[in-house]
């Protein structure tokens, strides 16, 4: 005869499953406050320490953490499910139940057979042997048992709030809030750092670009070539390493350096001798304008046909064309040396009648103008490289420094900085180069403003409002910009606007009100009336034209217009502090003079500038077609 | 070797009726025992758990007088033996004497004193070791045996042995063998004020009180009987097994007192005194299944005795129940949060 579960035994089974489900919510809560607790404080040593140092990975930690106490709470939530025989245990030990449910549960196990129903006979006949004896007391004590789940209270395994991990977690949770709501400067740091690799792979792209551009169709021993390669270098470990600005700074200031110490300076003034030359020789060749553009190979093939033609001219022709070569000596020493002796080989042996020497050295004159054009071209080329590493690394040194400033809330722009704190003079819009105040590059100027990039610094206020010469002044009314001196430091160009990029020339004097400490690069003018005190050379502003090149620290794309402040590199020094407003009224320049009596001085300045400072080529262009077109002669 | 027994089937109990019956002794006793309700409770487990018990207390705080009365409660015979250094083993146990019986001589074995169902062991310690002995294969083995014969004592058989702990002079302390068949040791507390009290009225007036005969030895038996059929959850014993088991210096749930001040802990013999009495605990609370507090209460004195304190224990005057004590507070019952 089979037998059934005994009835009593699954009573108790069945009185105890509600017990068992709020035992398990006890353990959840239990394990869910520990686990907020444990949360909450490694959720506010994580804030903290994003409020200490920037932490890429902050949010993305905190995320996590979130994750992964969720999944830790709900598989402790599976594992702390109790057994029907720990809810009995810790039912009688709640409710003092002297282990009487444990026990009926625990004996139900062991005696497999006593776990069944009893049969009729059974219930009758109790048996007086041992087995019968224990058998009757362990069915006693499981009718006791359920006797006693009845009267059990029903509210029992309340979910307990530990006092510990609750004050921790509102503790932590307390303290929490304000370290994650309250601005977090550490953000800014990141930012600063994304925007630096951003900067950083714009300028690997660029650089890249040029290093591509460099090595097209150029042989391996073509010194663009190695820059090339070189270029390739720098490109990786722009994307590599972005973060480590400084010694990107530092790479490509050394590259450029090196490049700029093997440019002629006087390349493009030997382009425009060449142009010059490469037009007047096809014009002397042809009779008639036939290469406006000035092109020596166009020149060349002009020289091959009047070579071919000398035998064919009469004596005075062969004068005349002697002294028009003659007449172009100037331009040809301008050209190179080369090119020099061939063009006076050509004029001599056509005075002298020596038609084949004539003839050889035209050709010679041919051959040598396209050979200066090729050198130009390669200069052209690393100087357009110098210029693209010089520009990578003002926009990364921007990057980097926009970071930096934006860490030193006391160094906004207008905030009327104290000048001698933070930058180094020489750091300005320079970085990496570390060159210190007055080193070099403005030899004998004197007036240079202050030290650095900082706003308000090294500014002069009260010692600007200088106008320049020319008719345009600067306009005026420009707040000062912290390593640049107000505007109107254009030098007078008679109606030309001024060009903040070009360093005065002569006596003409920069004009603009310095010292008002405002934005710290050209794109970023500070605004308003700023004082301060900032320290700063005693020397006034600086007078243009003496004959040093400014290195230009503006951005070229707001060239040309009037107005635009341009500054030149300061150096620092502890001068007097000073209090100055930032804002004036330009004045017109009073000066007039005819324009023919300073053209060759503005043109080989500008020639000079432009070699020596970096110009678009477009610009390059657009300036010598603007001073050839001035021309007097 | 023959064997002589003269035991009886016992009657069942019903196990609702234990808990009334032993009452009813405890009851009957405590007309007689002022105050005491503890050793009274801890001395009938002893009985019910077919143990023996040892009482230890300074003089003049009725031990025998329990004793004697739980022998007169209970309907069963009892033979005091006073304890003295010349006491030989067959001044306990019995001897043969030659006796002449219808022309013949022989032997005859002559019962000793410990064939009773009671018997108390008075000052046990005042004896030599080997008449202490003398009691081990009765209480163990509940015979005797002379010359070759076996002799069984009769059910209920329950020795209740009393020793003065002040008087060290010509005593000799029990050794640990003997020691271990005793299922407790007892303590025998003063009396309050108030019990001392009630103690001059009833015993310094024109009657003593007697207890009156309230249950048979059958019935002892059977309540015996019914006693080891208590089921008990193995993690209950695992419970008694554990606190046993930290009585032992090397054990790992050992507390420090133990570590520091136990030669030897208590014998297997101990978890059965602990499982054993539990049971008589749980039955005598209307239970039928033995609780972890049950092992609990009765830890004191199955252990106490079991306990051998080592040198320094001893020295620094450390006792066998602070010992047991520290072991009752190390090893927490199982539970479940």
């Amino acid at each position: 005869m089979t037998m059934g579960p005994d009835p009593v035994l699954l009573d108790i089974r069945r009185g105890l499953a509600p017990y068992r489900r709020r035992l398990w919510l006890r353990r959840v809560v239990r394990d869910a406050m520990v686990g907020l607790a444990v949360l909450a404080v490694l959720e506010l040593a994580l804030a903290l320490a994003a409020r200490l140092t920037p932490l890429d990975w902050y949010p993305a930690a905190a995320i996590a953490l979130m994750t992964v106490a969720g999944v830790a709470l709900f598989a402790d939530a599976v594992r702390v499910r109790p057994t029907l025989h720990e809810t009995a245990l810790a039912l009688d030990g709640e409710q003092g139940l002297r282990d009487r449910l444990s026990s009926a549960l625990e004996l139900a196990a062991r005696w497999p057979e006593l776990a069944m129903a009893r049969d009729a006979s059974d219930a009758v006949d109790i048996p007086g042997d041992e087995a019968g004896r224990y058998a009757r007391l362990v069915r006693l004590q499981r009718s006791d048992a359920l006797r006693t789940l009845h009267i059990a209270d029903r509210r029992a395994f309340r979910p307990r709030l530990e006092r510990r991990p609750l004050t921790a977690a509102a503790v932590a949770l307390l303290l929490l809030v304000p370290a994650i709501a309250l601005p977090n400067v550490q953000n800014d740091v990141l930012a600063d750092r994304q925007r630096l690799r951003q900067a950083a792979e714009q300028q690997a792209k660029r650089l890249e670009e040029t290093a591509k551009k460099l090595a097209e169709g150029r042989t391996a021993t073509d010194p663009r070539t190695q820059l090339s390669e070189e270029l390739k270098r720098i490109v990786r470990q722009l994307r590599e390493r972005p973060e480590d600005l400084e010694a990107l700074l530092a790479r490509l200031g050394s590259l450029e350096d090196s490049l700029r110490a093997g440019l002629d300076p006087a390349n493009e003034q030997r382009a425009a001798a060449l142009t010059t030359l490469a037009r007047s020789l096809s014009r002397a060749s042809t009779g008639q304008d036939s290469n406006p553009k000035g092109d020596p190979k166009q020149a060349r093939q002009d020289l091959e046909r009047m070579a071919d033609g000398l035998k064919g001219k009469t004596a005075a022709e062969q004068r005349k064309l002697a002294e028009q070569l003659a007449g172009l000596e100037r331009a040809a020493r301008e050209s190179g040396a080369e090119t020099q002796q061939a063009l006076r080989d050509a004029a001599q042996s056509l005075a002298r009648g020596d038609l084949e020497s004539a003839e050889e050295a035209l050709r010679r004159l041919g051959e040598s103008l396209e050979r200066e054009q090729q050198r130009v071209e390669q200069q052209r080329d690393m100087a357009r490289a110098a210029n693209e590493l010089q520009e990578a690394r003002r926009r990364l040194a921007d990057a980097g420094r926009r970071g930096q400033q934006s860490n030193q809330p006391g160094q906004q722009p207008g905030q009327g900085q104290q000048p001698g704190q933070g930058q180094q003079p020489g750091q300005g819009q320079q970085p990496g180069q570390g060159q210190p105040p007055g080193q070099g590059q403005q030899p004998g100027q004197g007036q240079q403003p202050g030290p650095g990039q900082q706003p308000g610094q090294g500014q002069q206020p009260g010692q600007g409002q200088q106008p320049g010469q020319g008719q345009q002044p600067g306009p005026g009314q420009q707040p000062g910009q912290g390593q640049q001196p107000g505007p109107g430091q254009q030098p007078g160009q008679g109606n030309q606007p001024g060009q903040g990029q070009q360093p005065g020339q002569g006596n003409q004097p920069g004009q603009g009100q310095l010292g008002a400490g405002g934005g710290t690069n050209a794109r970023f003018l500070g605004s308003g009336n700023r004082s301060g005190s900032f320290r700063g050379p005693t020397q006034g502003n600086r007078q243009f034209g003496t004959g040093q090149i400014d290195p230009v620290l503006a951005d070229f794309d707001r060239l040309g217009k009037p107005g635009d402040p341009s500054y030149v590199r300061g150096t620092g020094g502890d001068g007097q502090q000073q209090q100055g407003n930032g804002t004036g009224q330009g004045t017109r320049n009073p000066t007039l003079l005819p324009y023919t009596q300073v053209y060759q001085d503005f043109a080989d300045f500008a020639l000079t500038s432009l070699e020596r400072s970096y110009v678009p080529l477009g610009i390059r262009d657009y300036v010598r077609d603007y001073f050839a077109s001035l021309d007097p002669q | 070797m023959t064997e002589q027994t003269t035991a009886v089937a016992p009657p069942e109990l019903a196990p609702a009726a234990f808990a009334e019956r032993a009452q009813a002794i405890e009851a009957e006793v405590g007309t007689v025992i002022v105050g005491q309700e503890a050793l009274v409770r801890q001395t009938l487990i002893c009985l019910l758990a077919n143990g023996h018990a040892l009482l230890e207390g300074v003089p003049g705080l009725g031990k025998t007088m329990l004793v004697r009365t739980i022998a007169e409660v209970i309907d069963c015979s009892f033979n005091r033996i006073q304890f003295t250094p010349d006491l030989m083993p067959a001044d306990i146990v019995g001897t043969n004497i030659l006796i002449e019986e219808e022309g013949s001589r022989q032997f005859r074995f002559q019962q000793g004193p410990i064939f009773a169902n009671l018997v108390l062991a008075d000052e046990i310690n005042r004896a030599t070791p080997k008449t202490q002995s003398a009691l081990l294969e009765a209480m163990q083995e509940q015979q005797v045996s002379v010359a070759r014969q076996r002799y069984r004592l009769e059910p209920p058989f329950f020795v209740l042995a009393t020793q003065n702990p002040l008087e060290m002079e010509g005593t000799y302390p029990l050794p640990e063998a003997q020691l271990d068949r005793f299922l407790f040791k007892l303590w025998v507390p003063f009396p309050e004020e108030d019990d001392l009290v009630r103690i001059m009225d009833r015993t310094t007036g024109a009657t003593v009180p007697h207890g009156r005969k309230t249950a048979a030895a059958e019935e002892i038996v059977a309540m015996q009987r019914l006693a080891r059929s208590v089921p008990i959850a193995p993690h209950v014993t695992a419970y008694a097994v554990s606190l046993l088991a930290a009585t032992h210096p090397d054990n790992a749930r050992a507390p420090e007192l133990v570590r520091q001040y136990v030669r030897y802990g208590g014998s297997p013999r101990g978890a059965q005194a602990l499982v054993l009495a539990g049971k008589i605990n749980a039955l005598l609370d209307g239970r039928f299944n033995v609780s972890t507090d049950d092992v609990r209460s009765v830890a004191l004195p199955a252990l106490r005795h079991r306990v051998i304190r080592n040198f320094e224990g001893e020295a620094e005057g450390i006792t066998s129940d602070a010992i047991v004590r520290s072991v009752l507070d190390a090893v927490a019952p199982p539970a479940v949060d």
